[in-house]
């Protein structure tokens, strides 16, 4: 292919219009020197956390109950739980009830579908394959408190099949069956590599080297020059995908596995690697490859020498390569704050950097920072590092530090009152945050005692019944139970027909998808934001309205109160200020009460606690957090 | 504090502000510091085509024919340099003298969704900026705001398609109203049991909760605005809501955005932006497939689209008593986000992303049509000539500031006081030097 002539010309466009030019006369660190060690006894205060707007006052317990049972495991508390809680005068309390949230099955799939996203884990092969049982392996992993480094080496060392149960080799399938040239597979995985466990895009520097591009944009990658990327590379370069007999071809999938050729376990046998291009299977990162070859600029220099990328460090004897990749990365501190930064992300709204993997390794170290003139990148560097270290000193354990954060009088510091965060603040503020769209799904099925069976793909052994609990978002999904004739029928969890079964699921899906859930496929990113879109979809759509709240009558809750009312047990007043309450999990304000009382119609009881219902899931104290 | 919002939960269309003019309750973030240019200003009103996917151009706007052109393509030369492909784009090769192509235009990202947030954003991607950068048409909305009629019911901007970006820093009246790939918006009615009664009891409610400065406050506006379009009944017939839909194949989909963007921008209802987007594009194999989706399926799409769009919009009358068409007020951009691979077809049978050469099509606004500007090496790999004043490829923040500048507005704009402390310009020339707009589609 002949090289387009406009490339010359835009270089002399950069030199012409600024762009600045690498000097190569200040020689920077490419990331932060590791911290020293932070006292353990530093407390994350308000004040540490800073720009806490005056008269933030700490919240109350029904406030705390819900936002810990939406944060730690993306639902409401039961109602009467959170009423005893309220009730309770033991001064533990909070702790207590933090545990228990800590100790939910509802925590294991919110927090499951958390690293489930951030490894894009998706469809990747029929019934689902690699994508459920990679979707079970982190489950376990979770359910289990898996120290979060070891976590990390399960999946960087993933060998053997693909199909077998705890297998991670969708996090290599992801990338590989994508891929059509054996280097960019090797590039693509190290850039999803640093961006998912040291929260770095190293993705520029695999084209081109960062000097003279990223100044402007990144001071560490800036740095760093593509040929260091390739030693990343070099890291993975004995891992092949492998099937052991080419004769079966229906046991494509189940045989398809994940070997590494430096694994002195490994012998090749009857099987063979899948190879690009032969030139590509002897183990070595060529760094031999011509425009057009691939989606990267041609690349030029020869056999590359596995290297981590931010040290140089080598691999020592007796381990392979990927061994190697997993020691290095869990070794280093950016590994501990990238986590962290994930997680107080989620739990109070703000990363210390945001986006999460957008990490300037060259600005997180004050002295690092000042070298570049550049302001340090993290708010709240202190309590970044001091949370990253508490976190290592514990053995990496993932409950251990979401403890840790709801447990510090910041993330029980009330919204209401908080400033709008800035961006180049230097500090952190707390944003109100709308419900995720599993969680909002979740939350009206369940509130109003309806709660509905998912299906997802391959999986033919349960029902799901929450959102959060689908191994990918593809799900839920339905027409493969009628057309793999396995599983579930008609008259199962409460579906009547296939048309019901159908119509629920792919509602469900629509507006899951159309509330902001991440779709791990196309990597877009998860959007808890608003919009009228949005809005008329909630109030309008016919998932939520029609069945519990509309034409087709009642839902378990509001034809209990209606009951209830009917029967003299309780008044309307007492009917409708419990259903503001297991809505918005609040007390109403004397106006709210009297506003629902006008409202009232005593000769369709039904009709008007449904309405009331309806009105109260589009309220903002359903919505947001 | 109360804030007594009723003046717009039931109002509807006919009050006195209009929803989507509630600039007063929105907190200004910007403010603009430089006011030098403004171009021609004939364009009312944008429509812009993005072909998602990117589509090759040496088979359609820049036909390279060679060996590898099959014969449904129907190489033709109507002269005036419009060698056209009139077996895919048969509508279109009757209608030259109704646009103008650009061939001299060159992209610089070879990635999708890079490609694509660059041309509708005017700015590069970076991950560090991504929540402040606005869609360009965004910026559009804020400089057009003063603009804004009493009572309009539709925001400024309208878009259907892939959205890599929203209204970033500028206040949340410049969001774009995503449409669906029907050009409709869904959810307009409650039609389940109980609606009125309980839409006047949740109208109430909201208007008894506190104003939050945070995400819980903006809610109310969204609320407000969602309640104001179920309240007019216009805009059902406008949006498309209920329509009856029994193909969906990606050319009756796209004629029915196109049908939508001339309904919205013809009933003035305060759109002056409307983003269409046909996709599907990305034909890395089998480029020349027989379907709905290989390039002539597509092409057709388009060209079905585009001819209808010329057509209709002609056949309005101007808005606002001046003379001529609805056509001679919009200016109608249609661009992928990159070129394809050229010569030979690749092992697959298909084209590559390649961004060197990326033409679009343009028309209405005051363009003067019936001519190319700027052409390509013989195989369509690199431009030759850029054609116009600047003598250098024309870019793709180029293409942007034409719009600004057909729609009298300053491309030059910049707003200080953004979230990170950047200086933001409505076309990003901090990596590509100064842009201009490009006059001579214009004279």
């Amino acid at each position: 292919m002949r090289r387009p002539a406009i490339l010359p010309l835009m270089a002399t466009f950069a030199a012409a219009f600024g762009v600045a030019a690498p000097t190569g006369d200040r020689v920077h660190p490419p990331y932060a020197k590791i911290e020293g060690r932070a006292s353990k006894a530093d407390p994350i205060t308000l004040e540490r956390v800073g720009e806490v707007a005056p008269n933030s006052p700490q919240i109350d317990d029904w406030t705390f109950v819900r936002r810990v049972w939406l944060d730690l495991a993306g639902r409401l508390p039961d109602f009467e739980e959170a009423q005893a809680f309220a009730a309770d005068d033991d001064p533990q309390k909070r702790a207590k009830m933090i545990d228990r949230v800590l100790a939910s099955e509802a925590y294991v799939d919110r927090w499951t579908a958390f690293f489930g996203e951030i490894f894009h884990n998706f469809w990747q092969a029929p019934e689902a394959l690699y994508r459920n049982a990679f979707h079970f392996a982190l489950r376990d992993m979770i359910a289990a408190n898996r120290p979060y480094d070891q976590m990390a080496r399960a999946i960087l060392t993933d060998a053997g099949k693909g199909a077998r149960a705890g297998s991670a080799f969708n996090f290599w399938a992801v990338e590989g069956f994508e891929e059509e040239f054996r280097l960019d597979f090797l590039d693509d995985q190290v850039s999803f590599i640093s961006a998912a466990f040291l929260g770095v895009q190293t993705e520029c520097v695999s084209c081109h080297d960062g000097a003279g591009h990223l100044e402007q944009i990144n001071k560490g990658l800036a740095a760093i020059k593509r040929e260091q990327f390739w030693g990343m590379a070099a890291l993975l370069a004995e891992t092949h995908f492998y099937l052991p007999s080419v004769d079966k071809e229906e046991a494509f999938y189940q045989e398809l596995r994940l070997v590494d050729l430096d694994d002195p376990g490994f012998e090749m046998g009857q099987g063979q690697i899948f190879e690009w291009e032969d030139r590509f299977t002897d183990g070595e990162y060529h760094a031999q490859s011509e425009a057009g070859e691939g989606m990267r600029p041609a690349r030029k220099g020869g056999v590359i020498p596995p290297r981590y990328l931010f040290t140089g460090e080598a691999p020592k004897t007796g381990e392979t390569r990927r061994e190697a990749l997993a020691r290095m990365i869990t070794a280093d501190r950016q590994f501990a704050r990238n986590i962290v930064n994930r997680i107080w992300r989620q739990l109070t709204g703000e990363g210390f950097v945001e986006p999460v993997d957008a990490w300037d390794l060259g600005r997180v170290d004050p002295a690092a920072a000042a070298a570049f003139d550049a302001p340090v990148q993290p708010k709240n560097r202190a309590v970044m590092e001091w949370l990253a270290q508490s976190f290592i000193d514990s053995g990496y354990d993932l409950k251990a530090l979401m403890r840790t954060i709801c447990n510090t009088p910041y993330y029980q510091m009330s919204h209401a009152g908080a400033k709008p965060s800035r961006a180049n603040a230097t500090s952190l503020s707390k944003r109100a945050r709308r419900l995720e769209a599993e969680t909002l799904t979740d939350a009206i099925h369940m509130t109003l005692g309806a709660p509905r069976a998912y299906f997802a793909e391959g999986v033919y052994d349960r029902a799901f019944h929450s959102a959060w609990a689908l191994p990918g978002s593809e799900e839920p999904s339905g027409y493969w139970l009628y057309e793999d004739n396995r599983g579930v029928r008609p008259g199962q969890y409460g579906y009547e027909s296939w048309d019901e079964l159908f119509a629920v699921q792919w509602l469900t899906s629509e507006l899951l998808r159309l509330f902001g859930r991440a779709d791990r496929e196309t990597r877009g990113a998860r959007d808890n934001s608003m919009d009228v879109k949005r809005s008329l979809a909630l109030m309008n759509n016919d998932l939520f309205n029609h069945e519990l709240l509309g034409w087709e009558g009642g839902s378990p809750l509001t034809d209990r109160l209606a009951s209830s009312i009917a029967r003299g047990e309780q008044t309307v007043e007492s009917a409708l200020r419990e259903l503001i309450m297991r809505v918005l999990y609040r007390e109403p304000t004397a106006a709210e009460l009297a506003l629902f009382l006008r409202r009232y119609d005593a000769n369709d009881p039904q009709l008007s606690l449904n309405n009331a219902a309806w009105a109260l899931f589009n309220h903002p104290d359903f919505l947001y957090r | 504090m109360m804030f007594k919002r009723r003046q717009f939960l039931a109002t509807g269309a006919t009050g006195l502000l209009g929803l989507w003019g509630l600039e007063s309750s929105a907190r200004p973030t910007t403010r603009p510091i430089a006011k030098a240019n403004a171009g021609p200003g004939q364009a009312r009103n944008l429509i812009f085509i993005l072909l998602d996917g990117g589509p090759s151009h040496v088979d359609t706007f820049d036909l390279k024919p060679g060996g590898y052109t099959p014969d449904f393509i129907g190489v033709e030369d109507l002269g005036g340099g419009f060698l056209w492909p009139s077996g895919i784009m048969p509508k279109l090769a009757r209608r030259t003298d109704r646009f103008s192509v650009l061939r001299s235009l060159s992209a610089v990202e070879a990635v999708h969704t890079r490609a694509v947030y660059h041309l509708l954003t005017a700015h590069r991607q970076n991950s560090a900026l991504m929540e402040e950068i606005p869609h360009f048409a965004a910026t559009l909305s804020y400089m057009l705001a003063s603009q804004r009629k009493p009572g309009a019911a539709l925001p400024t901007v309208m878009a259907s398609g892939f959205l890599p970006a929203q209204n970033g820093f500028l206040p949340l009246d410049h969001k774009p109203l995503e449409v669906t790939a029907d050009g409709s918006i869904p959810f307009l009615e409650h039609w389940h049991y109980g609606g009125d009664e309980r839409l006047a009891l949740l109208d109430d409610l909201i208007e008894l909760t506190d104003v939050h400065r945070d995400a819980r406050g903006e809610y109310a506006q969204h609320y407000g605005k969602a309640r104001a379009m179920m309240n007019d009944e216009d805009l059902k017939d406008l949006l498309g809501y209920g329509l009856e839909i029994d193909d969906y194949s990606p050319s009756a989909e796209f004629m029915r955005q196109c049908e939508a963007a001339v309904r919205v921008l013809a009933a003035d209802k305060g759109t002056r932006v409307f983003q269409l987007t046909l996709g599907g594009w990305d034909h890395h194999d089998q480029i020349y497939a027989p379907g709905d989706y290989g390039l002539a399926g597509l092409s057709q799409a388009f060209d079905n689209g585009f001819a209808y769009l010329l057509d209709a919009l002609e056949g309005q009358p101007a808005l606002d008593g001046e003379a001529g068409t609805l056509l001679d007020q919009t200016l109608i951009v249609a661009a992928g986000e990159f070129g394809r691979t050229v010569g030979r077809l690749n092992s697959s049978d298909g084209r590559d992303h390649y961004p060197y050469v990326s033409p679009a099509l343009l028309a209405g606004g005051g363009v003067k049509s019936g001519r190319v500007i700027g052409s390509t090496s013989a195989d369509g790999g690199y431009i030759a000539d850029p054609g116009w004043s600047r003598n250098r490829y024309i870019g793709v923040n180029d293409l942007i500031a034409t719009t600004f500048s057909a729609m009298g507005l300053d491309w030059t704009e910049r707003f200080e006081n953004t979230p990170s402390g950047r200086l933001f310009e409505a076309v990003d020339t901090a990596l590509t030097g100064p842009v201009y707009p490009i006059e001579e589609l214009f004279v």
